[in-house]
């Protein structure tokens, strides 16, 4: 596996545009003859599949959803950055660069970021341009707001629901190329293989999720825009139906897949209340401005809230963090929040959650002011869990949120798969090891309307590759593959659910692979999951027919995935001798406690290759080079 | 609680479907309604009975996948909620809850309380966009917007398409779900070039789904998860008609 | 034209706007009638001061026709269309915010019909009670005209006559109020300025109506208003 990041040349300032101008143009006659997959919908690969049937390519667009507009990018609640400076107070192209690469922890690619930072200004634009509803000032401008690591106000927003608005935007023009014919819709089909044909990415193979049928499409490049991986815990704030399937089917047909185990955990979640818990829930973490987060100073410490003195209270942010308090960053809280728990001095059923109490700031403004501040979350929370947070401190608890990790891709956001591109949360380029808020939406954004619309046609200029079709070797041999893998899970018909296995590995990478990792841990876990994976092939029970609806059927394929690919993350995560960002290794800490990075040895993207079922991936590294950026430890003491 | 459900069970969509009733023992309050569900599936599986399919993904109330009719109310009894954002403390033990699918002619039933509504993006692929091609837009501050037109924009524009007012509606009319959409695009001064083509496209499809019309009974906006404004309905008859005047 | 009834929103619009032409008379045609408070002879002159528009008259009631058909019609079609667009009924099924009567207008439209019918019979054809309708009553000015005071009172002395109108007015009441409402809906206007306002009017001119509907056979049953023996 060769990692040729193919960084354009030339002061950081003008990559970008140096290298717009260097790709190779496909002229506009012919871009009608090439056809572009593009999987997913989300904020990623709707806008691609807009904008490159905009540009004239035809576009087979594919979501396993009912309809395009259903993708997770659609819960992200807070905003998306960029750097318009339209508050006046400084922001620019470089200090949002500059915010995204120490925020990262020194991990990500600076190129990819700097570009990141040129074009969030023509996203605003974009969306603006596009109907998306805003937040506004009287005077009829766009408001901003700010955001965590950063010092500026560059947050746009649309209330509490600017990732539902951003992907309405995007779904709306991939609805209108669907109208015009230029795009054709796939919806209810879950891509299940790649196809490759001369070692280049052609095609995919799909399960209609309605009529159970397998089939084949043929393309010149394919673009992934599937999404992460957090769904490996389990539990997570992403949806349900959220899975790796899609990039590990790539990754298992040659595609690199980079720092899988930068993973993010968001520190503002509800608490796990009980064993039937499917999902989890995120509050914003704009409750933290007001909000002080405690847990009793006594272990087991039972009693109502309101019965603990104050002097029997410890305010543990504010007292390991006095600068920063209870704003401290997500991993830290985050950390925080568990090892409290882990000194069983959690709250709440199962002792795994932590105070957030708004007294202070009720005494101090009013219920009406919080009410006005966070009605519509303290609503949510009380529907929730039936407690009324005016009245009594909320329970929180950090969830799995984003993952950083993804497969790895060039400067053209393309994979070690020739021709197959991946975009948004599915690769690895932007973010390093913690992604900043409001960060997701815009690159999501980035990658599906400013960046692949120019890199794919380099791609298709250069490729040169013949005709395929469906009735090719490859095609038949991929669907025949993936219809003998649905016979097996159905004809299994043993003891346990889909959901029990899945639940079991969850549980074990949160243990062993979650907001703290240590080497026996996760040698503990690479060792498990295997087992799990074994008994899962023999005693999962699938019942119903393939051919119809069947959830349970498209669960046990998503879980089988993700037996193997966790086992992977945790080789990541076990090789990875350092701190940073989403990844802490307890042995890897400052007296204090604090994450110690270790940029000699591990300034680099680590890439695994595939290898076989059950063997030990290759690694490659892919060094990051530190030009316009001073490494620096982050502190918040 | 323990509780007795009355579940529309169906094959498939040309298939006969029948009601099937089952005991739900030790249902915890804290539970949302689809996790009391997923109890259902887990102990039907267990027993080797083919789990109830029902649509759901983000559970947090947002993306419009999860459905259900819960005792003759589209996503149940909780006011400005979805399904999966009900919780089973709205219930009693001993209750008897009947569960049954969006009905209408344009959503027809793939399987169980699965229905097909497609016909919601096909609405939107007529008209619902603003026609913004990547990389030709003004700056975004270029054209400041009212507030308060910003506002309702925004308002109109919460819709997430889960299909309650089609099927609360006892003609199964799509209005609201179609105003909402022209009123967020129509309130903008980025919407006005294609203000009355996209009415008038837009209610063309919608009427060829086959839904039914709008009769102003408004129990639309009462199962809105969003709350969305029958007031969107209004505007979107006045555009239409001004459209249809002008020849559009 | 034929193209209004393929748009669900036009044929609303058509059904708003003859539905509108009907109130328009319903309240015209209440005012006339309570000429009968004012005595025979005024009542009568009315009765044939309306006969002597001539084409006038015609006119009125070809519009009044028109409305009518064009208001049956749209009803009819959107009542199957909306019927065909729920193929499958629900079990349970519960109204969340909308009124009965909202949802009861293609009954309450029937009940209308059927009162129309019968209230022509009665009144206009002269089929039913018969034996009124061909009474004549001399004017002051020494003109002979149709007695129709006699035949509208004598009408309603009849318990069963009155009840049935009580019944049907009640009906109307309800089609009314929710109609007067959703005419402005429908025709686009809605402001949370002026809703309750609407809602208010309609109400309480739907009322105003029945109860004056209502008043001219009430009135006959206590004995305010009576046969005179005639001239």
């Amino acid at each position: 596996m060769k990692l040729d990041s193919k960084i354009p040349s030339g002061p950081i300032e003008s990559k970008w545009s140096n290298h717009k101008f260097d790709l190779k143009l496909v002229n506009p006659a012919n871009k009608r003859k090439y056809t572009v997959i593009v999987v997913g919908t989300g904020l990623a690969g709707a806008a691609a599949a807009a904008s490159l049937a905009e540009l004239g390519y035809k576009v087979l667009c594919f979501t396993y959803h009912d309809s395009p507009r259903r993708a997770h990018s659609i819960a992200a609640q807070g905003g998306i950055n960029a750097a318009k400076n339209y508050q006046n107070d400084g922001d620019s192209v470089h200090r949002l660069f500059y915010d995204t690469i120490k925020g990262g922890d020194f991990r990500a690619r600076e190129a990819n970021v700097h570009r990141l930072a040129e074009v969030s200004l023509n996203i605003i634009d974009q969306c603006v341009a596009q109907g998306v509803p805003f937040a506004r000032e009287y005077s009829g401008y766009l408001s901003n707001r700010s955001f965590g690591g950063a010092q500026v106000s560059r947050t746009f927003y649309a209330r509490g629901q600017t990732g539902q608005q951003l992907l309405i935007g995007a779904y709306s023009a991939l609805s209108k190329m669907v109208g015009s014919g230029a795009v054709k819709l796939f919806t209810r089909k879950e891509m299940m293989d790649l196809v490759l044909v001369n070692g280049h990415a052609r095609g995919i193979v799909t399960r209609d999720l309605a009529t159970g049928k397998i089939e084949s499409f043929a393309a010149d490049a394919v673009c992934l825009a599937t999404g992460g991986y957090s769904n490996v815990f389990y539990l997570s704030t992403n949806a349900m139906a959220c899975n790796v399937t899609a990039a590990f089917r790539a990754y298992k047909k040659g595609a690199g897949f980079a720092n899988p185990c930068y993973t993010q955990i968001h520190p503002t979640c509800i608490p796990v209340s009980g064993d039937h818990q499917s999902k989890l829930t995120l509050m914003s973490e704009s409750l933290r401005n007001d909000g002080r987060i405690w847990v009793p100073k006594k272990q087991g410490d039972n009693r109502p809230p309101s019965q603990i003195p104050e002097d029997e209270r410890d305010y543990y942010l504010e007292r390991k963090y006095p600068s920063f308090g209870n704003l401290s960053p997500r991993d830290i809280a985050s950390r925080s929040a568990k090892e409290a728990c882990d000194d069983g001095r959690g709250v709440g059923p199962g002792g795994r959650g932590v105070y957030l109490d708004f007294a202070d700031a009720i005494s101090r403004l009013g219920e009406k002011a919080i009410s006005a501040r966070y009605g519509n979350l303290f609503d949510m929370y009380q529907q929730i869990t039936g407690e009324n947070p005016y009245k009594v401190p909320m329970r929180i608890y950090p969830a799995p949120h984003y993952t950083m990790g993804g497969l790895w891709v060039d400067y053209n956001l393309m994979s070690t798969i020739p021709g197959l591109h991946v975009l948004g949360e599915a690769n690895f380029s932007d973010h390093g090891a913690n992604r900043l808020g409001a960060s997701a939406l815009m690159q999501g954004l980035a990658d599906g309307y400013f960046v692949i619309p120019y890199t794919i046609g380099g791609y298709l200029a250069e490729a040169k590759q013949s005709a395929v079709n469906t009735d090719m070797t490859e095609f038949k041999l991929a669907v025949k593959q993936t219809e003998e893998q649905i016979a097996k899970l159905i004809s299994i018909k043993g003891k346990r659910s889909p959901t029990s296995f899945h639940r079991e590995l969850g549980l074990l990478m949160w243990d062993k692979c979650g907001m703290a990792r240590n080497e026996q841990g996760l040698k503990q876990a690479i060792d498990k999951i295997p087992a799990i994976r074994e008994e899962f092939w023999q005693n999962v029970n699938v019942l119903g027919d393939a051919a119809n609806v069947n959830q349970s059927l498209e669960l046990a394929g998503r879980v089988a995935d993700f037996l193997e690919f966790g086992e992977m993350m945790c080789h990541d995560a076990l090789h990875r001798n350092e701190s940073c960002g989403g990844h802490f290794r307890e042995e890897y800490q400052t007296e204090d406690g604090e994450a110690k990075r270790n940029d000699d040895e591990f300034a680099y993207a680590g890439v695994w290759e595939y290898t076989g079922l059950g063997k030990k991936p290759n690694l490659h590294k892919e060094s990051l080079a530190f030009e316009n950026v001073k490494l620096a430890t982050r502190s918040y003491k | 609680m323990n509780l007795t459900l009355h579940i529309w069970r169906q094959e498939n969509t040309t298939a006969e479907g029948r009601f099937s009733t089952y005991r739900v023992e030790e249902i915890s309050p804290d539970m949302s309604f689809l996790e009391m569900l997923d109890v259902l599936n887990e102990r039907l599986i267990n027993k080797g009975e083919v789990p109830v399919e029902f649509e759901h993904d983000c559970r947090e109330g947002i993306c419009g996948t999860c459905s259900l009719m819960v005792n003759g109310v589209p996503h149940g009894p909780e006011k400005g909620t979805t399904t999966c954002q009900l919780h089973m403390r709205k219930f009693k033990d001993g209750d008897e809850i009947t569960i049954e699918p969006w009905r209408a002619k344009a959503f027809p039933v793939l399987k169980d309380l699965v229905v097909d509504r497609s016909a919601f993006d096909r609405i939107i692929q007529k008209g619902g966009y603003i026609s913004a091609n990547t990389g030709n837009a003004p700056d975004g501050n270029a054209i400041p917007i009212p507030k308060p037109d910003a506002d309702w924009a925004f308002e109109a524009a919460a819709c997430i398409g889960c299909g309650a007012c089609v099927a609360a509606c006892k003609n199964a009319s799509a209005s609201l779900f179609v105003a909402a959409k022209v009123t967020h695009l129509g309130l903008l001064p980025q919407g006005q070039p294609e203000r009355y083509l996209r009415v008038t496209a837009m209610v063309e499809q919608m009427d060829q789904e086959g839904f039914g019309s709008c009769t102003n009974t408004y129990d639309c906006e009462g199962a809105c998860p969003k709350q969305i404004s029958v007031r969107n309905i209004a505007r979107m008859n006045r555009d239409y008609l001004k459209a249809k005047i002008m020849g559009n | 034209m034929i193209g209004i009834f393929r748009s669900t929103i036009l044929t609303k619009i058509a059904m708003a706007l003859s539905g509108l032409i009907w109130i328009g008379f319903s309240i015209a045609h209440l005012s006339g009638h309570f000429l009968l408070f004012a005595g025979q002879e005024a009542y009568n002159a009315y009765g044939q001061g309306l006969k002597d528009l001539g084409p006038l008259l015609w006119l009125g009631r070809i519009i009044f026709i028109i409305s009518f058909l064009l208001h049956s019609f749209s009803g009819i079609l959107l009542l199957s269309r909306n019927k065909e667009a729920r193929p499958v009924q629900y079990k349970a099924k519960k109204p969340i915010v909308s009124t009965p009567q909202s949802r009861m207008m293609a009954l309450t439209g029937i009940l209308l019909f059927t009162f129309m019918v019968y209230h022509l019979a009665h009144f206009t054809w002269g089929v039913v009670h018969a034996e009124y309708s061909h009474l004549t009553y001399t004017l002051s000015d020494g003109r002979a005209v149709h007695d129709v005071y006699t035949m509208v009172v004598a009408g309603y002395q009849n318990v069963f006559v009155c009840l049935a109108y009580v019944l049907f007015m009640l009906g109307f009441g309800m089609h009314l109020s929710h109609a007067i409402a959703s005419v402005v809906q429908t025709l686009g206007f809605n402001h949370p300025m002026y809703n309750s306002l609407v809602k208010k009017v309609a109400n309480g001119l739907s009322t105003i109506i029945i109860l004056g509907y209502i008043s001219i056979p009430a009135s006959v049953m206590l004995g305010v208003l009576k046969l005179t023996g005639g001239h």
